[in-house]
């Protein structure tokens, strides 16, 4: 009976064990964390300017046949009207985009797009624009810069490329870019106030193509993120699409990703 | 061990052997008055059952804070039970445990890798008990038994590097299928079941009576 009491007594002190193994240093993580805002802010920035330049292709169209081309293919779900000279309005189920081109194509010189979207208020001294400085010196690139006001001052240097379609067959125009310049932009990971500031800026030019979820394949970030209680500063190198390394802390970690944050 | 077994075993020998030899004549047992009894019990379980009744404040979830620090392993002691029961009748005790269960693990700065500090989650229950005897045997008692309880539970957590202590309480539970106790003053005894005392039970106990038997 002894011997009894004293298995059950060492099995009720064996009732204890280990339930999770527990996690691992990562001195990264926090820039990782940072650099994912970072790179879906910016991919979040670039469908606007896909849209620009393609109704750019809209306006400067020669014939009306051509123009309807570019609507039919571009633009078959939006209503597209001229209002005051030179303001066009952009219109979908949802959204409405109007356009001040000026009466100039973007790659006209001095050529200066504000636009906005139907009901935000903004400085009409500091409208988001995109302007086309020029070419590149190879030729190839066209250059533009797009500046949103408070949030990014970009430099974008653009390819387009016409490719095929696998539906139908169709060319469609594709933009292959390389981004330069620097950005800012506010995060609340969480804390009632205040948000994080988080600023960036491309050391290496970042080049990503259309339209893909992840658009970054090479390129770096220099990013810097303020709070009341930390400043975080890292680089992130992009080693392909959805694949990147951080450096930070005097550490280095590649990671994979899919999807974007929302902005 | 051999001793619980040969119990076992002997329980099982009134059958047979009334099988082999049925023309014996049945002498009726001696009538035995039911006494009512105490009984002090105490166990260790293991794989106990938590609701999750912490609730952090929104501000814990800060994802940037999050990525500051990492957890250690976390060790959990199982849960121990002290309890009471007074048997009102040869078939139901009524009774009252308390429990405690702990985890405990370490947290790590991401920064250096340091340590910065321990992170537990400890819970106290009281619960009231009943169990129904459905095997009386002089050595072996089977039974099931279900409680229900309040649990008091204290928390630790980490913001960035920042320690921050809840407190909560909430409802807990025990249901247990299956119990047997085997011995008689003292006794060991095991159960299976679900809920705050765990999923596997093992323990010891102790009955007496109240009043001392007659002298004859």
């Amino acid at each position: 009976m002894r011997r009894m009491i004293l298995i059950l007594a060492a099995m009720a002190m064996m009732a204890g064990c280990r339930t999770s193994e527990g996690g691992e240093f990562n001195p990264t993580l926090t820039g990782y964390t940072h650099f994912r805002h970072v790179d879906s802010f910016v991919a979040g920035q670039l469908p606007i300017v896909r849209v620009m330049l393609l109704f750019n292709e809209y306006v400067a169209a020669e014939t009306e046949e051509d123009r309807k081309e570019i609507h039919d293919t571009y633009f078959y779900t939006n209503r597209i009207f001229e209002g005051e000279q030179g303001q066009w309005h952009i219109v979908s189920s949802y959204t409405e985009l109007i356009i001040d081109t000026g009466g100039l194509t973007l790659d006209s010189e001095g050529a200066v797009w504000t636009f906005r979207y139907a009901g935000e208020q903004y400085d009409v001294d500091n409208m988001p624009s995109i302007t086309s400085p020029g070419i590149s010196s190879d030729g190839e690139r066209r250059l533009y810069t797009l500046h949103i006001p408070g949030k990014v001052d970009l430099e974008l240097s653009i390819k387009p490329t016409y490719v095929t379609t696998d539906d139908d067959a169709k060319q469609e125009l594709r933009f292959d870019t390389l981004i330069s310049g620097s950005g800012k932009l506010s995060v609340n990971y969480g804390s009632p106030d205040p948000a994080t500031s988080i600023t960036f800026e491309a050391t290496e030019p970042v080049h990503g193509q259309d339209p893909t979820a992840s658009w970054f394949d090479s390129g770096s970030w220099e990013i810097c993120a303020v709070a009341s209680d930390y400043t975080d500063k890292l680089q992130a190198q992009y080693l392909g699409v959805s694949h990147v390394k951080i450096f930070c802390n005097g550490y280095s970690r590649e990671y994979s990703y899919d999807g974007m944050y929302m902005y | 061990m051999k001793r619980l077994l040969a119990l076992l075993a002997l329980l099982m020998l009134p059958a047979v052997s009334s099988a082999d030899e049925p023309t014996e004549v049945k002498v009726p047992k001696p009538k035995i008055d039911f006494q009512k009894q105490h009984e002090l019990r105490f166990s260790g379980g293991a794989f106990p059952t938590m609701g999750d009744i912490a609730s952090y404040p929104y501000w814990i979830g800060n994802t940037i804070d999050g990525t500051r620090s990492y957890n250690g392993p976390t060790y959990a002691s199982g849960c121990y039970t002290l309890s009471y029961d007074f048997r009102f009748k040869k078939w139901f005790d009524l009774g009252v445990a308390l429990s405690y269960y702990g985890e405990f693990g370490s947290k790590y700065s991401n920064v250096d890798n340091s340590k910065i500090g321990n992170n537990s989650s400890q819970y106290i229950s009281v619960m009231p008990v009943v169990r129904f005897t459905w095997l009386n045997r002089p050595w072996v008692r089977m039974y099931s038994s279900l409680g229900v309880g309040m649990v008091f539970n204290t928390y630790s957590t980490y913001s960035g590097l920042k320690q921050y202590r809840f407190n909560e309480t909430g409802w807990c539970a025990q249901f247990s299928p299956f119990g047997i106790a085997v011995g008689r003053a003292l006794f060991g005894y095991a159960e299976a079941g679900v809920g705050m005392h765990g999923a596997l039970i093992v323990g010891i106990g102790y009955r007496f009576n109240s009043q001392k038997a007659p002298k004859q």
